[in-house]
């Protein structure tokens, strides 16, 4: 155990509990001289690919001239256009607006290309596979899955190694090496927040070498988490009292459970006794927001409403309302600065889940008893015939169904935005002036399974980190690069992140990944 | 797309080829001249499964906490659940391993919303309050940390009860003090672990053999009768152990843990349980018009569930319980729901009754509607998930799935094909099909006189139903032929593969890890009571629970 630890932990507790509860009850009224606020993160996840032709900018959009009329009313991301100014829309500059032709034609980089181009994930490519031929050179070829598993390595930026039930995540996860560093002095590090996202084995956020770190789908278990001690109104808090004399025995049995762990783990055998530890410092990691009342310096700080008590979590009808909790609640947990680092997950990759609120959509399970054809996985696929082409008026039915579910997306989005808009800080910036966004799919074209060209953007540039309002195209680009200009943006320095190069691609339709000859090495990204 | 599936289709032909050569559980079909296999285990040699320090899952905490505290808040249920990681659906066991802020959350606020609620059962009515929380800490400390604790331990816990007496709060608050440092501390959530070096540890004696033996038995923590055992050393003692498994396995909580391995085990693809998969299930409206889908309230698969549970509780015992019990009962449970669907006359308002099978055809487990409506389909009964769940379930063959691009669409029924069998019989005998359907569909087809709620029929759309097969199980070098799941199900309850696969599951399930080859060689010998005997559960226990195994520990 770490030794002293404890001492520090006490005299830190001694000297929270001396503060007063409200630091600033207003906003200072002389800008210039407050502090700056604190820059924030935020990791938005949803599934499935874009639909191309409703995703993309209008043709022969420049740097500073583009838009999303293209495709007119049926555009998905119309919702977003308000935001233009600060969003970075990133494309590839390989990208061809023909469609696909011959499908073993690798060398046009069409939307349905294999061929890494624009920003790419490490998906799609394994660990070493032994079975496979090493190419001419004998080094080995990597193994080849199809594009959802990417979420294993989605945010780590590191190759998955296979076990028997499937992909194991290795490093970290950017949210967490970022929280490390930005979240320090909040009450948690990162946060990670879903709605129906716990399907088998998914997840983004990984810790310890690649644990993964639960999301949490219930908005009245994240309330507590994130408000345990914040009035629903400024400086009124009628639960105070009974609260903190709760919290201190609270810490008597977290202090009785330090003692135990370390009764416990002498004797152990050296990999159980890092377990043990690992509890013993999850434990260590929540003692401050679980023991001490939080110090609410802002006056935007506020708890939302509690969730009604009788919420299923499981409905698909409510998913709106509980994605508008989420929502919220990520808001109100940042204007209190309980956390600068949020993940929030929209489902999970290769969902079922039916959007049975938007008109048309059906909950019925299709004729072998499979799961509903209308949800959002099963329509992914049906939206694309031949040729990775929406040919068939099935084809047409089950795509105009998946655009339906992006524009929903982004009306969600666009909310969110609007929120951290409204947020004043205490220099009379909003906290949207210091956030950045990032929007995250684990695939970008659902016919071909793909992970290059990502449906990326940014929103918001934390505070003047970068240039916004751009249309902004990249050669084959890590994904990882990216994440290392958004720590840096965030001011956690950072000279690369993940798998440190990207020496793969393929060499065939379907078959397998290959050295490349020029490879890429993950660093900042220039023109960003 | 063409070469590329046909580059498939040569795979997942390769790929079944590849096991029907290496006979694996069942002597597979072949040429008829095939020797007889080898005995698997000769020459198996593995490393021991290393045994790493063990988390209960949120199940085994709410279990123990409901059952010695009388919790009624669900809060390990609702603060933990979704962070227990099922590491393989098709294994089929969950798995509490990462440590992090949301499962220590998880774990510090469950333990302290189920000691405020606890307390209220245990007032104390002595004049001496303190000595009220010591007699919980001494008694329910026992019981939470599965031995007895030292008296520094409960001197420990007196001291959190003293500080918040201290600071004004009431008995009740002093008193969950005691239990919240009870619950909230390692002891209670991780297993006792062998200290020592990496490598070969002493065996599981006293209390660790009966934690592991109560949670593997009861998905709970042992009572003070085991523990007491325990203590005094008789469970390191054969006859001792013997009759701590009587007892354990003659109580309800072990029923229903052993029927929570049975629903587990009968699950089809893709789903965790049995009930899982019945739970949301459809029929075509039009072809089964009396089948209820799941509206406000539980549809007809939910009560098929229920009725199953009834024949579990009843053939899958596992004090009383046999294999052959289990497989080839004339027993089958009707509801409402049941009646309704098999056209058999109605039990009285609300009863499940137990009655003798209307046809010798319809036999034990697989005959129950739950199992034969979790293996059926929308619209038809479905003797391919049938086939392939005996194969992969009852008789651990390696089956590989069709690979994605393979086109399962079945042609409609019409004109030749007049029955299911028909319509599955032309499409599988494609090439790249027929080497896994030629052992699927025998054992499907032997279903065929049930339709996809269960329902027993003779004739389907005019043309009478064949349920004949010819199955890849050979006895004495001849490929055995039966007509019909009753006669199906005596080969399967006499077949020792078929014991031996099910011991296997068993004694993976008991260890929320899969086995090393030379541990399932060592639980085939240990099982040997249970799969050459009458199949009695109890052996089956016994022999999994006295494999290396389950108690001789090796630390990682």
């Amino acid at each position: 155990m770490k030794k002293g630890s404890m001492l520090d932990r006490r005299s830190l507790l001694k000297a929270a509990l001396g503060a007063p509860l409200l630091k600033t009850l207003l906003p200072s009224t002389s800008f210039g001289q407050a502090a700056a606020p604190p820059k924030r993160i935020i990791f938005w996840f949803q599934p499935g690919g874009v639909c191309h032709a409703h995703y993309h900018v209008r043709p022969n959009s420049t740097a500073t001239d583009w838009g999303y009329d293209a495709a007119g009313d049926t555009h998905t991301l119309l919702p977003l256009l308000p935001y233009k100014d600060r969003t970075i829309h990133f494309d590839s500059d390989d990208r061809v607006t023909e469609s696909v032709k011959a499908d073993d034609d690798w060398t046009k980089l069409t939307d349905g290309s294999k061929h890494p181009f624009g920003l790419t994930d490490m998906a799609g490519c394994l660990g070493p596979d032994p079975t496979k031929p090493p190419d001419a050179m004998g080094r080995p070829t990597r193994e080849l899955t199809i594009g959802h598993e990417s979420f294993a390595s989605l945010m780590t930026g590191r190759f998955p190694t296979r076990n028997a039930g499937g992909w194991e995540a290795r490093g970290e996860s950017i949210d967490v090496a970022i929280g490390k560093v930005l979240g320090a002095g909040t009450r948690i590090r990162s946060v990670q927040l879903g709605v129906n996202s716990n399907g088998t084995g998914f997840g983004l956020s990984y810790q310890n070498d690649g644990q993964r770190l639960p999301t949490v789908d219930d908005p009245r278990q994240s309330f507590q988490t994130l408000f345990a001690g914040i009035p629903s109104m400024p400086g009124v808090d009628p639960a105070r009292a009974e609260l903190e004399r709760k919290m201190k025995r609270r810490g008597r049995a977290m202090e009785l459970a330090y003692a135990r762990f370390q009764g416990l783990e002498s004797g152990l055998a050296a990999p159980d006794r890092t377990r043990m530890q690992q509890h013993f410092d999850a434990y260590r990691d929540i003692e401050q927001r679980l023991t001490e009342l939080p110090m609410v310096t802002s006056s935007a700080c506020r708890s939302p409403m509690a969730p009604a008590s009788n919420l299923n979590i499981n409905d698909p009808l409510t998913l709106p309302a509980r994605g508008k909790l989420m929502m919220d609640q990520a808001v109100l947990a940042m204007a209190c600065d309980v956390s600068r680092v949020f993940t929030l997950s929209w489902t999970h990759s290769a969902t079922n889940h039916v959007f049975s609120f938007l008109p048309g959509f059906t909950t019925m399970p299709g004729p072998n008893n499979e799961p509903s054809p209308d949800g959002h996985h099963p329509l992914s696929h049906d939206a694309y015939g031949a040729g990775f082409a929406v040919v068939t008026d099935a084809n047409r039915a089950a795509f105009d169904k998946k655009r339906r579910i992006e524009r929903w997306y982004a009306e969600q989005l666009a909310y969110f935005l609007g929120q951290l808009d409204s947020i004043r800080e205490a220099d009379g910036s909003t906290l949207l002036d210091n956030t950045v966004v990032v929007t995250l799919n684990e695939i970008y074209h659902s016919g071909a399974h793909n992970n290059s060209n990502l449906p990326v953007r940014l929103y918001g540039n934390a505070r003047g980190a970068f240039q916004t309002g751009r249309y902004l195209m990249l050669g084959h680009t890590p994904l990882n690069s990216l994440y290392v200009s958004l720590a840096n943006a965030v001011g956690v320095p950072m000279t690369t992140f993940g798998e440190p190069r990207f020496d793969y691609q393929f060499t065939g339709p379907f078959t397998r990944w290959q050295w490349q000859s020029k490879s890429v090495t993950t660093g900042r990204i220039a023109s960003l | 797309m063409r070469p590329l599936t046909r580059l498939f289709f040569v795979c997942a032909l390769a790929a079944c080829e590849a096991t029907i050569t290496k006979p694996v559980g069942v002597t597979p079909t072949g040429p008829d001249d095939t020797p007889p296999a080898p005995d698997a285990c000769e020459g198996i040699v593995s490393a021991p499964g290393a045994w790493p320090l063990q988390r209960l899952t949120s199940r085994q905490l709410q279990r123990t906490v409901t059952r010695v505290l009388g919790d009624d808040t669900h809060a390990y249920d609702l603060r933990l659940a979704a962070t227990d990681e099922v590491l393989d659906a098709r294994l089929r066991y969950a798995l509490a391993v990462s440590a992090n802020p949301v499962v220590a959350e998880g774990l510090v606020l469950a333990a302290e919303d189920v000691s405020i609620a606890a307390v209220s059962r245990f007032p104390c009515s002595g004049a001496d309050p303190r000595a009220c929380a010591s007699d919980l800490a001494t008694r329910l400390g026992r019981l939470l940390w599965r031995r007895t604790l030292t008296s520094a331990e409960v001197n420990r816990l007196l001291a959190d009860y003293d500080a918040t007496r201290i600071e004004g709060g009431s008995y009740a608050e002093g008193a969950s003090s005691v239990l919240h440092g009870l619950l909230a501390a390692p002891d209670f959530f991780f297993l006792q672990q062998p200290g020592g070096e990496s490598g070969a540890a002493p065996r599981l004696t006293g209390t660790r053999l009966a934690e592991r033996l109560a949670f593997t038995l009861w998905h709970e923590g042992p009572d003070a009768e085991l523990l007491d055992a325990a203590e005094a050393g008789m469970l390191d003692t054969p006859a001792g152990l013997d009759a701590a498994l009587d007892r354990l396995l003659a109580d309800p909580r072990a029923t229903e843990a052993f029927g929570d391995f049975l629903v587990h085990w009968l699950s089809p693809e893709k789903a965790t349980t049995v009930n899982v998969a019945l739970a949301p299930a459809t029929r075509h409206p039009g072809l089964y018009p009396a089948f209820r889908a799941p509206g406000a309230v539980g549809g007809d698969g939910e009560a098929f569930g229920a009725a199953l549970s009834t024949f579990l509780s009843r053939a899958g015992r596992p004090d009383t319980g046999t294999f052959t019990s289990l497989l080839t009962s004339d027993e089958l449970v009707v509801n409402e729901a049941v009646a309704r669907n098999l056209d058999l006359p109605a039990p009285a308002s609300g009863a499940t009754e137990v009655r003798k099978s209307e046809t010798a055809r319809r036999r034990g487990v697989l005959g129950q509607p739950g199992v034969l409506t979790a293996l059926g389909r929308f619209e038809a009964s479905d003797p391919v998930h049938r086939g392939v769940f005996l194969l992969r379930h009852a008789m651990c063959f390696p089956l590989p799935s069709p690979d994605a691009n393979v086109n399962t669409t079945l042609p409609e029924l019409g004109g030749e094909l007049k029955t299911t069998r028909d319509r599955f019989t032309a499409p599988t005998q494609a090439a790249a099909c027929a080497g896994c359907h030629a052992l699927i569909n025998p054992l499907g087809f032997s279903f065929e006189n049930f339709d996809a709620v269960g329902k027993y029929r003779e004739t389907e759309n005019g043309a009478p139903v064949d349920a004949t097969a010819t199955l890849p199980i050979t006895v004495d070098g001849k490929k055995v032929a039966v007509d019909g799941l009753g006669e199906l199900a005596d080969v399967l309850a006499r077949d020792p593969d078929v014991r031996e696969c099910l011991a296997k599951q068993f004694a993976s399930w008991a260890l929320h890890r899969t086995l090393t080859p030379a541990e399932a060689c060592a639980v085939r010998d240990s099982t040997k009571a249970f799969t050459t005997g009458d199949g009695a559960f109890k052996d089956l226990v016994r022999g999994v629970v006295t494999a290396s195994s389950f108690n001789a520990p090796v630390l990682p």
